[in-house]
Order: structure tokens, then C-alpha cells, then sequence
């Protein structure tokens, strides 16, 4: 290779093209990265943030019932439903209810009653979601809109 | 072992080094080496055990892949029929799992052996590099695997990996950006395919498991193996005598002994596979995580300081760790006097037996405290969040390792005891939170004696 470039200041053809090869193949190599990436990236994956979850009159009064699939904690009180995230904000386990509140098996974090983090490495509270009544009379749960804890969907 | 053959002349000798080079499996090892590199005690076998689990690994996973299917509804129960139903399926997957666990053992085990010995100076440092990557990609590999029987374990198991993996979004909440940037429900989105453990998970996981990690490990392992070579061998003491320099053929002393150390592994694999069961939980219930849901032993000690804070644990020190294992290379380069001696001798014995100690003391105070003070102040409010990411035991103890090693460095200004200090102390400290989550905590990962 050294031999041919004699005169170091001009590019002879082989080396020209020897570039040339590099640089294009190079760029077709960056031009393809992100659209490999992008094929990586979860697509829109469809997941029902609105959940129905019945009619009032499934929940008994005061208490807090869980409800498996959408995994929420529903309560029903005098002044109307409510409805709770029961995943933890912690690392995502789902929480067990107990006489005080609320205890995250997994890394022990704590919850009172209204969600608020008692103890444990826990950084947020467990957030509380919108309740509306559709026509039909039956509830629904917007997994989107995260409410204070005192709100209430009137039935 | 060189003895047997010695008689038989300068003929025989290049017939057998024309056997090496001309063979494609024999032309791994170098024509000749010498007997210091072929004693047990200089690398203890270990990375050709590493290389006999690898290809038992492969071996195992292929029969197992055959019955497997990578489907939530039915990859429970094709588990079952592989321990169950298919002949000799048990004791393959009986293998494959204890053959993983050992992997990522042993890898530790090759590591502080590379390390403690100073084989990473000079154009060694390129090895080191490469090590460590396939540190990562054996953990990964154990991991992506762990997801895969779906049932109680892997789900949490992956549902708390995962989130791990998001624990930056502690950080942008704190600062309130998660709504605008994400980077730790990005990185969590990736990995599951979504926003929850699920099929996409599983696929994904499948992917990296059966494909995408092993074929990168297997070439990393060849570059691996020929960088040895490049690199002259085996790092060792300029002290060696030259006795033990002695150049004998690798074909077929060095075979044989390989060969040796592979039956043992496959000896000792196939008594624990018969004698002990592989896990299998019952199937996975998205609602009811197992109480308490631990990780694997290997990611315990995460765990446990993840436990105290998820940004902190899952985030800032390890990722601190990984950087500072990359980094040894460059920051020590001391040098030949170090290379191939076990501890760097004396001084370098009491350092780190010193590091054990401290670490210990360390990690073990700071625990120890943490169970008696409950730290002051609104649960939940920002102020709290950021004092919890740093009055915990898992950021207070590295601080301290920090601040054993500035001390080593000042009262020995040598970079080899420096580097000697941080990674034992860090190591004990890894090990002490992996022994505290497998041993002393219990429901609701609360302490326990």
C-alpha cells in the first residue's frame, strides 16, 4: 500500500474509491440505525385505559373492594365511588390490603387507607383515578386522569 | 504430566506440533505452553469450566428450546411436560438451570481471580474490558431465562427487574418532568414490550435468551480466547523460575487436562441434577406477587439496596460499579511488577483482608442502624425522597467505601492498593446485602433472625 502513494499529497484513484466504498458504506450502516431501532420500539400497544366496572349496587358500602383485571381497589362510601391504583409505586408489585391499610409484599412499603405512603422505600402515593357513570348507569374507570383521593363519582 | 512422553525425541515433538496447527479444534491452543500456565493453581481451570457450562449450556438448551413454547398461555404448562412427560427432560433442565447458576458463580469467581492476580495491565486491558461485558451478558442471559416457565417466580421476578430498570423516572418525578421525559418507562417499555409483564415480554425475552445473547456471548468468547494469545499468555510474576517456564507441546498435555476438567463438570452437573429440582412455582398470577418475591441470589444484593431506594439501588450504584470495574484498567497501570501475582504480595494480602474488614463493618453498621432509626419527616413529600436516596444503607456504605479507599490511597499512594480497597470492599459490601435479602428478610421484606 505505501509503495503506490508515491506523491503523499494527491489521493490516487484506488485510494479515492477505497474511501469512497468506506464513506458510503458507513452512511447506508448509520442511515439504517435508527430505523432498526424504531422496528424495536414497542409498537402502540392496545391497552383499554377506560375500564367498566360494573353498576354502584356490585360494591358494598365502605369497603374497599379489589378488583382483579384493571387492578384497582374500588371503595363505595355515603358520598359516592372511588377508585384506586393497586400496583405500587415502589417497583409495581400489587398490594395486599390489611386492617391498616395497604402493604406491598415485596419491598414492604406502606399504605394508609387513602393511599397516602406510610413507610418503606415507596416514593409516591398510590394514585387515585376517575370514576364517571355512563348512560347505561354503569361505572367507568379512566386509567389516564388521576384525581385527588377525596373525589367522588355521586350515584 | 509432561513426563510420560519425553523419550520420544525431536521427531515426534513436530509431529505433534504439525497436528496443533493443522487442526481446527486444536489450533485454539498455542503450539507449545508452558508448565507454569498448565499448573492447576495458576488459573484454576476456571475458564475452561466457564467454557465446559457454556457449551452444556447450549447443549441443554437446545433439547429444552425443542419442547418449550414461548407462549403465556401454554409456556407453564410445556414446562411441565418437559419435566413431566418428556424422557429425560427433567434432568435437562435440571442441568440447564444449576449449569446457569454455576455460570454466573463462576464468572464472579474468573473475575476476582483476573483481578487479585493482575492480569489487566498493558494490552491485557482489552481482555478485561471484554470480561466484563460478558459479566453483564451472563447475568442478562440468567435473567432473560428466569421469565420464561411463567410461573410465579418469573413474573415477579421480571415484573420488579423491570421495574428496576425504569428507576430513573424516581429521579424525573422528583424534578416533575415524567410527563414530557421518560427515559426510565422508555427503557422499561423496551424491555417488556408494553406496560406490563406479558406476551410481549415473553417473546422478547425468548429472543434475547435463545438468540440474541448467546450468539453475541459465543463471539466474545473466541475474541476472548485469541486475546489471551495476542496478549502472550497468561499473565505471570517476572519472578518465575525457569523451571517452571518450561515449554512442553499443548497436544495433548493441555487437551487432556481440559478434557479432564469437562468430565468433572458434566460429572458433577449430572449428581446435582439428580439429587436436586430445579424450581417450578405455580403458575404465574399477574395479582397475588409471592410473599416476599424474591430475585435471584445473583441480583439479591440489588434487590436489597433497591429496597432502601429504587433510583440509588437500581440506578446510581450500579451503574457506578460497572463504570469503575471498566475503568481499573486505566485508572492502575502500575504494571509488569504486579502482573501474575496473587495479591501484589504482602501489602497487597493486608489490603484487602483490611477491605473485608471494612466493608463488613461498614455495611453491617449502617444496616444495623437503619433497623433502629426511622428517618423524620413527610412521607411521600420531595424533601423526604431526597433525603431517603441518601441516608440509606446502600448509599451511605458506598460512600464509606469511598471514603476507606481515598484513605488507602493517601496512606499508600499506589493506584494498585486503591483499586485493591474499592473492589473488595464493594464486593463484601455486594455480598453481605445478598446474604441479608436471601437469609434475613422475610414477609413484607421485613427483618427477620
Amino acid at each position: 500500500m505505501e509503495a503506490e502513494e508515491e506523491e503523499p499529497n494527491v489521493v490516487s484513484r484506488r485510494m479515492f474509491f477505497r474511501h469512497l466504498s468506506w464513506s458510503l458504506l458507513s452512511f447506508a450502516g448509520l442511515a439504517a440505525v435508527p430505523f432498526v431501532l424504531s422496528s424495536v420500539i414497542p409498537r402502540k400497544v392496545i391497552e383499554n385505559k377506560r375500564v367498566r366496572i360494573g353498576r354502584p349496587g356490585d360494591f358494598p358500602i365502605n369497603r374497599m373492594i379489589f378488583l382483579p383485571k384493571p387492578r384497582l381497589f374500588i371503595l363505595r362510601d355515603h358520598k359516592g365511588i372511588a377508585a384506586m391504583s393497586a400496583v405500587c409505586t415502589h417497583l409495581g408489585c400489587v398490594v395486599d390490603q390489611d386492617t391498616s391499610g395497604f402493604q406491598c409484599p415485596c419491598h414492604g412499603s406502606c399504605f394508609n387507607q387513602g393511599g397516602m405512603v406510610k413507610s418503606g422505600p415507596a416514593p409516591r402515593n398510590l394514585p387515585w383515578f376517575k370514576v364517571i357513570t355512563l348512560p347505561d348507569q354503569s361505572l367507568e374507570v379512566n386509567l389516564h386522569r388521576t384525581v385527588s383521593p377525596e373525589t367522588r363519582c355521586k350515584t | 504430566m509432561a513426563g510420560t512422553e519425553q523419550s520420544t525425541g525431536k521427531e515426534r515433538v513436530g509431529e505433534r506440533l504439525r497436528n496443533v496447527s493443522q487442526n481446527f479444534v486444536l489450533h485454539i491452543h498455542s503450539p507449545n505452553v508452558s508448565t507454569y500456565a498448565l499448573s492447576p493453581f495458576t488459573t484454576m481451570g476456571l475458564g475452561v469450566i466457564l467454557i465446559c457450562l457454556f457449551a452444556i449450556q447450549l447443549a441443554t438448551g437446545m433439547l429444552l428450546m425443542i419442547h418449550y413454547t414461548p407462549s403465556v398461555d401454554a409456556a407453564y404448562f410445556s414446562v411441565k411436560e418437559i419435566i413431566f412427560y418428556v424422557p429425560g427432560g427433567w434432568i435437562f433442565r435440571n442441568i440447564h438451570r444449576w449449569s446457569a447458576h454455576a455460570l454466573v458463580f463462576i464468572t464472579f469467581l474468573h473475575m476476582f481471580r483476573t483481578f487479585y492476580k493482575g492480569s489487566y495491565y498493558g494490552t491485557r486491558k482489552t481482555n478485561w474490558v471484554v470480561g466484563v461485558i460478558m459479566l453483564l451478558i451472563v447475568m442478562m442471559m440468567s435473567f432473560s431465562g428466569y421469565l420464561l416457565p411463567w410461573d410465579q417466580l418469573a413474573y415477579w421476578a421480571v415484573t420488579i427487574g423491570s421495574n428496576i430498570a425504569a428507576a430513573f423516572r424516581e429521579f424525573t418525578d422528583l424534578i416533575g418532568v415524567t410527563g414530557y421525559v421518560d427515559p426510565g418507562g422508555f427503557i422499561r417499555k423496551m424491555l417488556l414490550g408494553g406496560e406490563n409483564v406479558g406476551q410481549n415480554t415473553l417473546t422478547r425475552f425468548f429472543t434475547l435468551h435463545v438468540i440474541v445473547l448467546p450468539v453475541t456471548l459465543l463471539g466474545l468468547i473466541g475474541y476472548h480466547i485469541w486475546r489471551i494469545r495476542k496478549d502472550g499468555g497468561l499473565a505471570r510474576p517476572a519472578s518465575t523460575p525457569d523451571s517452571s517456564l518450561e515449554e512442553i507441546p499443548a497436544w495433548p498435555t493441555a487437551l487432556w487436562a481440559e478434557v479432564a476438567i469437562l468430565l468433572s463438570v458434566v460429572g458433577i452437573l449430572l449428581i446435582v441434577g439428580v439429587l436436586a429440582d430445579a424450581p417450578l412455582k405455580i403458575l404465574a398470577n399477574p395479582n397475588l406477587p409471592d410473599n416476599p418475591a424474591k430475585s435471584p441470589w445473583y441480583l439479591l444484593g440489588i434487590q436489597e439496596i433497591v429496597s432502601y431506594s429504587a433510583f440509588m439501588g437500581g440506578f446510581v450504584i450500579p451503574l457506578f460499579f460497572v463504570a469503575f470495574l471498566f475503568y481499573i484498567p486505566w485508572f492502575d497501570r502500575e504494571g509488569e511488577i504486579h502482573s501474575g501475582v496473587w495479591f501484589s504480595g504482602k501489602d497487597g494480602i493486608r489490603t484487602t483482608s483490611l477491605s473485608v474488614l471494612a466493608g463488613g463493618i461498614i455495611t453491617i453498621s449502617f444496616v444495623a442502624l437503619s433497623l433502629f432509626i426511622d428517618l423524620p419527616g413527610d412521607k411521600g413529600s420531595p424533601q423526604y425522597i431526597i433525603l431517603s436516596m441518601i441516608l440509606n444503607p446502600g448509599t451511605l456504605s458506598v460512600m464509606a467505601y469511598l471514603f476507606w479507599t481515598l484513605f488507602v490511597y493517601h496512606s499508600t499512594s499506589s493506584r494498585r492498593m486503591t483499586v485493591l480497597a474499592l473492589f473488595t470492599a464493594f464486593m463484601t459490601g455486594w455480598t453481605i446485602f445478598m446474604i441479608i435479602g436471601l437469609w434475613f428478610r422475610g414477609e413484607n421484606w421485613h427483618f427477620i433472625l
